[in-house]
């Protein structure tokens, strides 16, 4: 049973109050409160006489949305009403919104009609019945969402506690309930007008009065959504004259006596064309001095009514189902999802369900190549593979997945896989196996499989200054992944820094189109593949190490590759731009010496341009050591511009050298091809599944 | 009494060799089920291309009236025309 608590904000309510209470009361609601803000007509006595619950404030500390959140933190009920001194609830009125409220899960708030009372005036009694009926005209109650009316009215209003919490009125002079509406319904939920809910309720004010009170609500109006009030003579003359036609039609059919018929088309046209002027003032209001906003006012008050920067802040709408982060708190919170129990024999099993998890991509991904060149290659051995796409760039959400598909084998390998953007759609697999750090966290999101492993590219946090990013990238390998490789010098910094099982593959080479191509072999060019797009390629010392080989060797051409801007040097050089794989290859069949810096992990370029029988300088003390050793087929040179181009220089002066670097450079890479890399990476996703099965069968059974 | 417990070992061994052979004819099923839905999910995917590359969705298209109406005039015309061809 839903709990129910009313809540009655009072000042000098006395007239209705000891009416609306008895028929509160009578609707037998679990707690009825009201909220005193220095009454002196007895309002409070009332209250305590119909046994209710009374809290007293200071007038000054009254605020239409303050003083109602402190109402609703004060009771307990799951569903808050809050009525105005002055609507008494008709027969059966809690009933209805306990029944407008289990309509749906997400009903935030529930809304009643105000009807007139006897004797109110024929323009305010129209008035209400017609507004109330705009929103249902076949009386049922109706569900309003996302772009329906944004009216709430706290004169007659019921809300889902757990929907207050989360919007709480806004500390606004007026309209707190409309303001409430429009957060409503932006934060996604869903509110509903319940006719049966209904009010007795009226502004009877004097005219004056009447006026004053319109330039203060539409004043709050424009302060809490912004609203102001459209004004233009001839329109204004128009809506006057056809409201009080309106009103004619009124008064005639509920029985007016035709006596007193002149007089009240006169105050219509009165208390419309008065109201309409008012209403644009009010919106209006911070443009007018405060001596005559206070003149204007019920309320005698002025001033900009802004209370603070949070009070002038924006709320922006929910536009996302859910932070792109939402893996990775998950599995902070929740931890990784459980895996499937270990069989025995299933590291051996001919063919394997693999699900290979990918970070975003654009053309020439160096790293989605390898990815992709490895991934065609265990299909062709017969596992069954599949492609997710999981990444926080946002850039994958635009694409769709038959899209990145034709993507993946247009760009870098024909793979059979589907490609699935939506982990909502996984179905299981016996290895998942994470390409980058941001697809770690959703592999560890994902059950009904038997292990995970990670294929390490490179040393990924280093892609990141300080930052939320480097943070997760590192936490990427402690989460007991087993990973593979793809140097001995990457496996062994996971292993010593994380304590992570690693086994090591190679990269492959595409001999088909890297290899010497029959073009005559230049002894005066240097080619630098300068991408200052990615700062681990340590732009700035190559260039300032090419700067110094252009002061020693003036004559020398210098070709840069790599990125299609052109790059502020003091040296003259040739801009290549991005090149193919094949404008790449009759490149390095063509220069003298290649230039590739990685202050991370090796990467592919070094070996296709020893493929194509090219020597190149890269740096000395990083990884290179691991995979060619200190006197291979690379020169290698500390991190120093001067001795970068002490490397470069021995290479094009001594011949011999060039000659012994060559050679060892084209049998080196004969070694490394991708079926070679695939043969490890299958090996390494084999033994991550045997280490499951060692760890689990016999660590049960000694 | 240990014939007795040596024909239940037996039992239960042979059992479990017939559960393990069970697992893994379930698994190759389960592999070759996967590998044809893929199949058909990467067919399907490459059917739809040149659709979502231009991100275009048939459904709201063709519910639209005048699409739905030239659909009519078209199935008209030809069904005119195959009756006029054929002799």
């Amino acid at each position: 049973v839903t709990t129910l608590s009313v809540v009655i904000p009072v000042k000098d309510g006395a007239r209705y109050l000891e009416e609306v209470l008895a028929a509160v009361t009578a609707e037998q609601p679990d707690e009825i409160l009201v909220v005193d803000s220095g009454s002196r007509d007895g309002s409070v006595e009332i209250a305590r006489a119909a046994g209710v619950e009374v809290i007293e404030i200071p007038p000054e500390s009254f605020g239409h949305g303050r003083t109602r959140n402190l109402g609703a933190e004060s009771t307990s009920g799951e569903l808050i009403c809050f009525l105005t001194q002055d609507a008494t609830p008709v027969p059966g009125w809690l009933d209805a919104y306990r029944v407008a409220f289990a309509l749906a899960d997400n009903v935030g708030a529930a809304y009643g009609p105000h009807l007139p009372r006897a004797g109110t005036s024929p323009m305010i009694a129209r008035e209400l019945t017609e507004f109330f009926a705009l929103f249902s005209p076949t009386g049922e109650a109706v569900v309003q969402g996302p772009g329906d009316p944004i009216f709430l009215s706290n004169v007659n209003a019921c809300y889902a506690r757990r929907c207050w919490e989360e919007i709480r009125f806004r500390d606004v002079d007026y309209s707190e309930d409309q303001a409430f509406g429009t957060e409503l319904l932006a934060a996604g939920w869903i509110k509903v007008y319940q006719p049966a809910a209904a009010v007795l309720h009226a502004h009877d004010y004097p005219f004056g009065d009447f006026m004053r009170r319109y330039f203060d609500e539409y004043r709050g109006l424009h302060r809490a959504i912004g609203h102001v009030e459209r004004f233009r003579i001839p329109g204004t003359l128009r809506y006057v004259a056809g409201q009080v036609a309106a009103d004619r039609r009124w008064v005639r059919e509920h029985g007016a006596p035709p006596a007193g018929r002149p007089g009240w088309l006169v105050r219509s046209a009165a208390h419309h064309g008065g109201r309409h002027v008012f209403s644009a003032l009010g919106s209006r209001a911070d443009a007018l001095p405060d001596a005559v906003q206070r003149r204007l006012s019920l309320e005698q008050s002025a001033g900009t009514g802004s209370a603070g920067v949070l009070e002038s802040a924006v709320r922006v709408p929910q536009m996302l189902e859910q932070h792109p982060y939402a893996t990775v708190a998950r599995v902070m919170h929740d931890g990784p999802a459980p895996l499937l129990p270990a069989r025995e024999g299933m590291a051996d099993r001919e063919r394997l369900r693999i699900a290979m998890l990918m970070p975003f991509f654009g053309r020439g991904s160096g790293g989605h190549n390898i990815v992709f060149q490895i991934l065609s290659r265990l299909e062709q051995r017969g596992h069954v593979c599949s492609v997710w796409a999981a990444d926080y760039d946002q850039g994958f959400l635009a694409r769709r997945a038959s899209v990145i598909r034709h993507e993946i084998v247009e760009w870098f390998a024909p793979i059979k896989a589907p490609v699935f953007t939506d982990l909502d759609e996984w179905s299981g697999a016996d290895v998942v196996v994470a390409t980058g750090w941001q697809t770690v966290h959703p592999a560890l999101g994902l059950d009904r499989t038997s292990a995970r492993v990670y294929l390490v590219n490179d040393y990924e946090p280093d892609f990141h200054m300080a930052s939320s990013e480097r943070v997760l990238a590192e936490d990427t390998y402690r989460h007991g992944l087993h990973c593979i490789a793809s140097s001995p010098w990457l496996r062994d910094l996971l292993g010593a820094r994380y304590g992570a099982s690693a086994d090591v593959f190679r990269f492959g080479v595409d001999h088909d189109t890297y290899r010497p191509r029959p073009v005559p072999r230049r002894r005066d060019t240097v080619v630098y593949y300068a991408r200052p797009e990615t700062a681990r390629r340590a732009v700035p010392h190559g260039l300032m190490a090419l700067a110094e080989l252009h002061r020693r060797r003036p004559e020398l051409r210098i070709a840069l590759f790599g990125t299609p801007h052109q790059i502020q040097t003091p040296f003259p050089y040739e801009h290549l731009g991005i090149l193919s794989p094949v404008e790449l290859s009759w490149l390095y069949s063509e220069a003298t010496v290649g230039l590739c810096l990685s202050l991370t992990n090796f990467s592919l370029s070094p070996q296709e341009m020893l493929a194509c029988g090219l020597p190149c300088v890269e740096l000395a003390g990083v990884s290179a050591e691991g995979l060619f050793g200190e006197d291979g087929p690379i020169e290698l040179a500390p991190l120093d511009p001067w001795l970068l181009a002490d490397a470069l220089e021995r290479l094009l002066d001594d011949e011999e050298l060039w000659e012994r670097r060559s050679r060892a450079g084209i049998e080196f890479a004969a070694r490394q091809t991708w079926d070679s890399a695939t043969d490890a990476v299958e090996a390494g996703i084999r033994h991550a599944l045997r280490l499951r099965e060692q760890t689990e069968l016999l660590g049960n059974n000694p | 009494v240990k014939t007795e417990q040596t024909d239940e070992l037996a039992a239960d061994s042979a059992e479990v060799e017939r559960l393990r052979a069970r697992v893994t004819q379930l698994e190759e099923q389960l592999v070759s089920l996967q590998a044809w839905a893929n199949e058909v999910a990467a067919r399907a995917q490459e059917r739809t291309y040149w659709l979502d590359r231009l991100h275009l969705d048939l459904d709201p298209i063709m519910r639209h009236l005048p699409v739905e109406f030239a659909l009519g005039v078209y199935q008209t015309v030809r069904g005119v025309y195959r009756r006029l061809r054929t002799p």
